[in-house]
């Protein structure tokens, strides 16, 4: 299934940095004591390869590659000791994050994917992704599930998230988990929906 | 694949500049005296109520509305849901034919109380769907009207019918066909 596509350029190829930054949790809003995690906004320069995030950390990318549907890039994950790396495809029509973790270990089961909200702004080499917290899960082999909504609630109780982008958030998942349930909950039937055929999962 | 049913809204229904918020409207479903008590506290006489082992029907006239004419709700405590098909009078037709309201509904022994977490679902079966007001449940959690887990309940309320409806075709009755209920109506059959 491998095709040139997704043969890493030579020029993107770096090696990975320790120094990878994760997400924070912050303050706790509210007597019942659910963490926000704040609106995660990172920035990847298409030129450098480079994804750099809001808190000030920076991870030199192992694929970064533009698309006529969006943004491919996988980022290294030396911090976890299971997921050699994360797969990200950047959707912007769809707005849309959809991520896959690719496991250390060859035995390892893969996991689910998830499909983020998100709100990208892109200019000639660099796209900014605003997570909007609340995503679905989407095994292949059973119902897509809504993660996030517990974090989600908080946020807009909180205000931490915008209402405008509140609201963006869950008319994209509604619409996407309505797209899901006529793809049998398979990503890929619905990225073909999407009319993306670059192949997935990613080798 | 792709059906034309994403009617999703981008703002209130008839772009209204400026969002209501409010909290829940609350709505009583009293059983022995035949009244339906509205969210603005008007008691309604009604023509039938029917208890159910999986919820409550109700067919009431609906009056001092010039758009509607009757009413026939179920209400669906397992689900977080009251279905509603609304008969409109000649001029007014709507392009769906049930609404769905996610909301708590709190059976009772006598009464029956609905309280509407906002989201709408408007339904047009066999063809798609459109989740209205999200922005009023939106609204209500950040001016702290709801808190956080009932805004959750509604979220999860929303998804998993949203989810369930489109699998079955955007067919309500097939869905809960699934879960062994089937709505009467006096003019929808399952």
């Amino acid at each position: 299934m491998r095709n040139r596509d997704q043969v890493v350029p030579k020029s993107f190829h770096y090696k990975s940095t320790p120094d990878v930054t994760t997400r924070t949790h912050t303050a706790t809003l509210g007597p019942v004591g659910t963490a926000i995690t704040p609106q995660l906004v990172d920035i990847v320069d298409t030129f450098t390869a480079e994804r750099s995030y809001s808190s000030g950390g920076c991870v030199r990318l192992t694929f970064c590659q533009v698309e006529s549907w969006g943004l491919r890039m996988e980022c290294p994950t030396p911090e976890d000791p299971f997921v050699d790396s994360e797969v990200t495809w950047l959707i912007p029509d769809a707005g849309l994050k959809l991520t896959h973790k690719r496991p250390r270990s060859r035995h390892a089961r893969s996991g689910p994917c998830t499909l983020t909200a998100v709100r990208v702004q892109r200019d000639t080499r660099s796209w900014r992704t605003t997570d909007l917290l609340l995503g679905l899960s989407v095994p292949g082999n059973t119902t897509a599930r809504i993660v996030g909504s517990e974090e989600f609630a908080a946020a807009v109780s909180g205000r931490v998230l915008r209402p405008d982008d509140a609201d963006m958030a869950l008319r994209t998942v509604h619409r996407t988990l309505e797209e899901l349930s006529h793809c049998y909950h398979d990503v890929v039937p619905w990225l073909m929906y999407q009319q993306i055929t670059t192949p997935w999962p990613p080798l | 694949m792709r059906t034309g049913s994403h009617l999703l809204p981008t703002a209130r229904r008839g772009d209204a500049p400026t969002l209501d918020v409010h909290p829940p409207k609350i709505e009583t479903f009293d059983v022995p005296a035949m009244a339906n008590v509205d969210p603005k506290g008007f008691v309604r006489p009604v023509d039938e109520y029917r208890v159910e082992p999986f919820g409550l029907y109700m067919a009431r006239p609906v009056i001092d509305r010039a758009d509607l004419a009757y009413r026939e709700t179920w209400l669906l405590p397992e689900l977080d849901l009251a279905v509603t098909d609304w008969y409109r009078h000649p001029g007014h037709e709507v392009d769906h034919d049930l609404y769905l309201d996610i909301a708590l509904v709190r059976p009772g022994e006598r009464t029956w109380q609905l309280v509407d977490l906002y989201v709408d679902i408007e339904l047009r079966t066999g063809h798609g769907l459109a989740v209205q007001d999200t922005d009023e449940l939106l609204g209500a959690l950040g001016e702290g009207l709801i808190n956080r887990a009932t805004a959750q309940r509604a979220l999860d309320a929303t998804y998993r019918t949203v989810e369930a409806i489109a699998a079955h075709g955007y067919d309500l009755a097939a869905w809960l066909a699934d879960l062994g209920i089937e709505l009467a109506w006096k003019r929808h059959r399952a």
